[in-house]
Formats: C-alpha cells, structure tokens, sequence
C-alpha cells in the first residue's frame, strides 16, 4: 500500500564504461516483484549518450546531466535528493555497492526517509514493503518495515534478483534535468590501478586460499609449500592481506580478484559476502571450516567442519 | 579555533560503536527482537578501531584532540574505556539506543555540529549490522563533505584540505582531495591499531566519560530477527575424518573425483 504522497519508483544506476552496470537490471526486477512499484525511472548521474537506455526495461531515463561525478559522493546525493524532491518516488533503489553506499544513507538522512542496505529480500506488507537483511555476518536475519514512511531508499545486495530481461521497446522516455548542486564537494585527483606485483590468481586452474582460520603468520610458510605441492596458486580472504600477509594481488573479493578456478580449496575462510562474490563461480568448492554455520558453505560443493590444521598435516604427509 | 579551517589543535572525532559477536551456540532472544544477550560478546567495532587509529596517527604529528563518541546506553562504555586507553583524549556517549544506522548518525551529528571538528572519521561499517550508512549521513546531517572507504590518509601539510585515497572494487583506488572540516569512512586494512597496554587501560578506568542526553530518529522499523534456513545444505559432507578429508581434497585437485 503507497502512500497517496508519493508514487513510483527511481533507480539510481551505475556506469560501467558506457553501459549501465548489470545490477540495473536486477533493480528493476526487484521493483517489478512488489505491487504499485510503476512508473520506474532511471536515474543516470552524469550526461550520456542516449543509446545507453537501449534494452533497459523501464518506464523513462534521466540523465542529471549537472551531476560531475568526479565531484564525489556529496555531489551524487545532491543530485539524488534533487530527482526525489521534484519527482517524489515511493521506491527509490540502488546496489550496496562501494558507490551506492557513498549517497544513499546521505539522501536518506537528509530528508527524512526510510532506509535500508545490503538488502536481501523485498515484499508487500499489509502496512507497505517489507525488507530482510542479515545481521552477525548472515547468522541471523532482521525483518524491517518503514511505517508511516512516504519514500523509502533501499540499497540492494548484488546478484541476488535476476536481471530483468531486455526490453527492446524500453524506454519510452529519456529526460534531461540540470538542478544547480552547489554543494562542498570533494575534487577527483587520480585512479590507482591494482596492484599486480605478484602472480595474477584469476589464471590459476586451482586456488587455495586461506582465511582467519589460519591465525598465526609463522604458518604462511606450511600454505606456501602446501600449494606448491598440491600444483595450486595461494590465494587470500581480505583480513590476511590487510594484516600484511601477502600482495594485494593474491586477494579473493570483491576489492581483490575475482576468480573462477576449476578448483577452489577454502581452509579457515568463513565467507564474508564480499569474499564469496569473489570466487562464488569456482568449478567446485572445497570448504573447511569448524563453524558449521559459516556462510561459506552456502557456496561449496563440499564441506568439512574439522579443523583444517588436520587436514593439512594428512594433505602434507599426502603430498610429500 | 577548531572548525575554521585555521587550527593549531587539530580537532578529530572519532565515532565508535560496541558491536555485538555471537557465540557459537546461540539463541533468539524471547522477544523476537534480537540474539539472546546471555550469548553475545562485546567488543569495539573493528573497522572503529582503524578508525581510531587514524586519528591518533593524525594527532602523533600535529596536536590534537581525539573525541571517541559512541551511542548507546551505559552498557557501552566498555568501548569508550578502550578507546580512553588506546588515547583517546575524550570519550563522550550520547544517551540514545539507537535502532538503526540512521537513529545513531542523527545522534552523532547532534554531538558534531556542537563540537565543530576539523576531521569526523567512522568505520565504514560495523561488524554486526553491517549498513554501511552511518558516515555519510552524519556528513549530510552537518553539512560536510565526505569521503567514503578510505584507505589512506595523508599527513595534514595544509589547514584546508586533506588528501586521501579511497577503494574502489577490484583493488583500483581514487585519489580525492577533500576540504576541512570533513567527514571519512575508513576502511579496514589502513593501519595496525595499536594495543592499549596496561597502564592504559587501568588509567582509562579512572578517566571521565561525558554523558550527553541526544536526538536521535530510525528511518526504519524492526519487526523481528529470526535464524535462516540452513544453507549449506547442497554441499556434500568429506566426513570428520582429516585423512579422508585430505584424500578427496587431492582427488578432486586432480580431477579425479568421482561425484556422487
């Protein structure tokens, strides 16, 4: 049930190169799963050319062409707040990306309206949407509503809606808005690309990577043998290479590698969401873990929840 | 004067939050409404506590005073206490529980627009709930810039701007310059936050923490929590035995596995 206030929805995508990131799509087949979500907009920080609508299943485009978006996250949530102000969206969704985070809790604050992120699941309620989240790293999950809410401003965890398929009649509308964003901004100096000092993991067949599991440093020297032996590339979750384990080059995640190896051996890595979209399309998983409930195990093909020093004490007299 | 873009004190305020970590055991609480307290550890926010770190490594090279600011009810003080030892030079807690992200930067940035810093630094997410959202919406609450998953600071050479580099996905980085008064997200992996030793943390004990009576409002509203379906339910069992485990482990390296 939508407020009479307030109607629709805004999607706020994301640019890749000069296409829309492919997490629009799966926007709006969120929006599309609950009721009175139409008509959906889309929103595009930034001019463009407008073949960049082309397929997207929605009801209009708009570029905010006054949108610079080497001004920063202050100038996209200037730009945001504009759209929803003049237009008044009921919905207004984006992806828990690195970018998404950088606005949206902004908005949200800023004009009062509902909020949430990481967002995992979307209905109708009798008293509007309803969202699931995770909480305690996906152990347990919360129910939330936003009563007496007009617009609420909800960021979407990647890869979890299909996309919406490709609408070639779509859409019928493309806008232009300018709103002047004199905000304190931030100023783009420079993009550092990877780090590749080290050997890059996306070409290994096989991977085996380690996590918090393995806690102390003085047994990176047992992995590093181990992986030689086993014909494998040693790769790592993020805490290992934050604590200065190895390169960044070696990071399984998504501010590391993705990788998709015909073998994936994970000893010690409990599976933060960040690192499974890093390795979540491996030809098979081998997960050790002593938490049976870690969320790695979503992913694997196989599991042990032995300690996984065991295991490598039987793999080195294995593979001696 | 602090705020004002001439300082010769800097002045940080660092946000920390006291995050919750389940055993491994654990239950939902009667009410519905959370995990049963008798099965949750305390402790100070990780990506908080690089935060800190931050700041205190921003005070090593000029003076400054480091404000550790949390929401909470008396039972997080304990986080206050560690940031105290690890050299915080004030601790404030903002009288307030917060049921989400937004209740708490409303109340943060009740406590920062009275205080004027020079520099506001978060985690980029708590470890528990894991919005992500706290930082830029105190940003917008007081009118500063931000920049969100810092991953390095540079020294303060100007009393203007601040240069810092933030992540972006797949291990490229931004170079942002950002004007003072300003707020960051700090990402982990930034520095090694240092241990509090103890002297610290008994003099810590001693030190005053400010209580400060706050507004603070959800943009959300929790109907329950509750314990998901078994996932990992698809994944076929190697058994307990580590010599089994290891031996299918090397069948499958091989690609002689058989599925069954």
């Amino acid at each position: 049930m939508t407020s009479p206030n307030t109607s629709g929805t805004l999607i706020v995508a994301e640019r890749v190169g000069s296409s829309l990131s492919e997490a629009t799509a799966e926007l709006i087949s969120a929006a599309l799963s609950v009721s009175d979500s139409r008509p959906i907009s889309v929103l595009v920080l930034g001019d463009g050319d407008d073949a960049i609508a082309a397929g997207i299943a929605a009801d209009e485009l708009v570029f905010v062409t006054s949108a610079d978006r080497r001004r920063g996250a202050p100038v996209a949530a200037a730009a945001v707040a504009s759209v929803i102000a003049d237009r008044r969206p009921a919905l207004v969704l984006a992806a828990h990306s690195v970018e998404g985070m950088g606005w949206a809790s902004a908005v949200a604050a800023g004009a009062e309206l509902g909020f949430a992120s990481d967002v995992i699941g979307l209905r109708d309620g009798p008293e509007g949407r309803i969202c699931q989240r995770e909480l305690y790293g996906g152990k347990v999950q919360a129910e939330i509503d936003f009563p007496e809410t007009d617009t609420i401003v909800l960021l979407l965890r990647r890869g979890v809606w299909s996309p919406a398929p490709k609408d070639d009649r779509s859409p019928t509308k493309i806008s232009r808005v300018a709103p002047d964003l004199a905000v304190r901004d931030t100023t783009y100096v420079a993009t550092v690309d990877a780090v590749t000092d080290d050997v890059d993991i996306t070409k290994a067949e096989v991977i085996l990577s380690i996590g918090r599991g393995v806690d102390d440093k003085e047994e990176l020297g047992r992995f590093t043998t181990l992986a030689e032996q086993l014909g494998a590339t040693l790769a790592f979750s993020r805490p290992l290479i934050d604590a200065g384990w190895a390169s960044p080059s070696r990071q399984v995640g998504q501010s590391g590698k993705t990788v998709k190896p015909r073998v994936y051996i994970a000893l010690g890595i409990s599976g933060a969401i960040q690192h499974l979209a890093g390795m979540d399309k491996a030809g098979t998983i081998v997960a050790v873990n002593t938490d049976p409930d870690a969320p790695i195990f979503r992913v694997a093909h196989y599991r042990a929840t032995i300690d996984l020093f065991d295991v490598v004490d039987e793999l080195e007299r294995l593979t001696k | 004067m602090a705020g004002d873009g001439i300082t010769e004190e800097l002045k940080l305020v660092v946000a920390v939050k006291q995050v919750g970590v389940v055993s491994d055991e654990f239950e939902i609480a009667a009410d519905g409404m959370g995990v049963a307290p008798e099965d949750l550890d305390f402790t100070m926010n990780e990506w908080d506590a690089y935060a800190l770190e931050a700041a205190l490594s921003l005070g090593e090279e000029q003076q400054a005073e480091v404000i550790a600011v949390t929401v909470g009810s008396e039972n997080t003080e304990p986080v206050l206490r560690r940031a105290l030892a690890m050299g915080a030079t004030r601790a404030v807690r903002l009288d307030t529980n917060p049921e989400d992200a937004l209740s708490a930067a409303r109340a943060i940035a009740g406590f920062v627009r009275t205080e004027s810093p020079d520099l506001v630094l978060c985690g980029v997410q708590s470890a528990d709930a894991a919005n992500g959202a706290t930082g830029p919406a105190v940003a917008e609450l007081c009118g500063l810039p931000w920049v969100a998953v810092v991953r390095s600071v540079d020294p303060i050479t100007t009393p203007a701007s601040l240069r810092v580099t933030r992540e972006l996905d797949a291990g490229v980085r931004e170079v942002v310059d950002v004007e003072l008064p300003a707020l960051l997200t700090i990402q982990s992996g930034i520095n090694e936050p240092r241990y509090a030793t103890l002297r610290a943390i008994k003099n810590a004990d001693r030190e005053p923490i400010e209580v400060v009576a706050c507004d603070s409002r959800p943009a959300s509203h929790l109907r329950r929590v509750f314990v998901p379906a078994p996932q990992g339910e698809n994944a076929e069992s190697l058994g307990d035995d580590p010599a089994v485990v290891a031996e299918r482990i090397i069948e499958i390296v091989r690609g002689t596995e058989v599925a069954s």
